[in-house]
């Protein structure tokens, strides 16, 4: 499975990388909107998850996602919204927009593995692997 | 007692950034920090030389700063990626400061929403050098938290404009 990181952070991109590998995911990187519209384009739509920050250079978070959104080839890819942004109208505007998820930074990297297994519709199975580890 | 005349938005505000800051650290890296307010005069003698800090935007602008030590900057970012302390670049930590100032002033920022002592984030600036020191010269009130644990020296200022 193929993961999509656009943050212009390589910090968050490095803790991203690491939770996705460790969920067995293949994890691409882009640093800013436009490069990460490139990466969407460069493989055809073929990606199962693309996690967006909002405030980057250029093309914003925010723009990107609309752009994947009104896109045939490209708005079947689940989206969510990793950002410091959390006033409620714009958590509405990235739902309106088509995000299927918003996580607020600074999380864990436990909030991390289970919002991204969420939006892969996986969600119920980390739970249960959770369960079983903790009893 | 007046509620009106007791409430200090300084007081307020910086309330909710050592919080913030608590609860970045706590998120990201796993780090409980005792954290001791005191004034400058007070503080060690430590080289502080990775700066994160945001120019917070409202009609009555400031001005939030974290200050690291090398090894804080690296030893706190170690944990957040998980990557040894010592083989990260000077470029890694800059951005790790960018994003902590971020976090902190984006999670304070969420518990002001739509009330007088809001504010907008902007793009967080980090600098790097040696025996850092900040100076705002508003004449307001600055306030300083010193954060100890075995490794990690980190100092907070926020400067009301």
């Amino acid at each position: 499975m193929k993961l999509l990181t656009v943050e212009d952070s390589a910090i968050v991109r490095k803790i991203i990388r690491r939770a996705g590998e460790a969920l067995d995911m293949e994890v691409l990187e882009a640093e800013n909107g436009q490069q990460g519209y490139d990466q969407v384009a460069a493989l055809d739509g073929k990606l199962d998850l693309i996690l967006l920050d909002w405030n980057m250079p250029g093309m914003s978070g925010l723009e990107l996602l609309q752009r994947i959104k009104q896109d045939e080839r490209y708005k079947h890819i689940p989206v969510m919204m990793v950002t410091t942004e959390r006033h409620p109208e714009q958590i509405i505007q990235a739902i309106q927009a088509g995000a299927a998820h918003y996580m607020m930074k600074p999380f864990t990297i436990d909030e991390l593995n289970k919002k991204i297994l969420e939006c892969l519709g996986r969600g119920k199975q980390y739970e249960f692997r959770n369960k079983l580890q903790s009893d | 007692m007046n509620s009106e005349t007791s409430y200090n938005p300084i007081e307020e505000n910086w309330t909710k950034f050592t919080r913030a800051l608590d609860n970045m650290l706590l998120m990201m890296s796993g780090l409980e920090l005792t954290m001791e307010e005191t004034s400058p005069a007070d503080w060690p003698e430590e080289d502080m030389c990775f700066g994160g800090l945001m120019v917070l935007a409202s009609m009555r602008p400031s001005v939030l700063v974290i200050e690291a030590t090398h090894e804080t900057a690296a030893n706190i970012i170690s944990y957040m990626t998980g990557d040894e302390a010592s083989q990260l670049s000077a470029a890694e930590l800059l951005d790790g400061m960018c994003e902590m100032v971020n976090m902190v002033a984006g999670e304070a920022k969420s518990h002001v929403l739509d009330s007088a002592d809001g504010f907008d984030l902007t793009s967080p600036i980090a600098v790097r050098g040696e025996q850092l020191g900040f100076t705002i010269k508003t004449g307001a009130i600055s306030k300083r938290l010193y954060a100890v644990q075995e490794g990690v020296h980190l100092r907070m200022s926020y400067y009301p404009l």
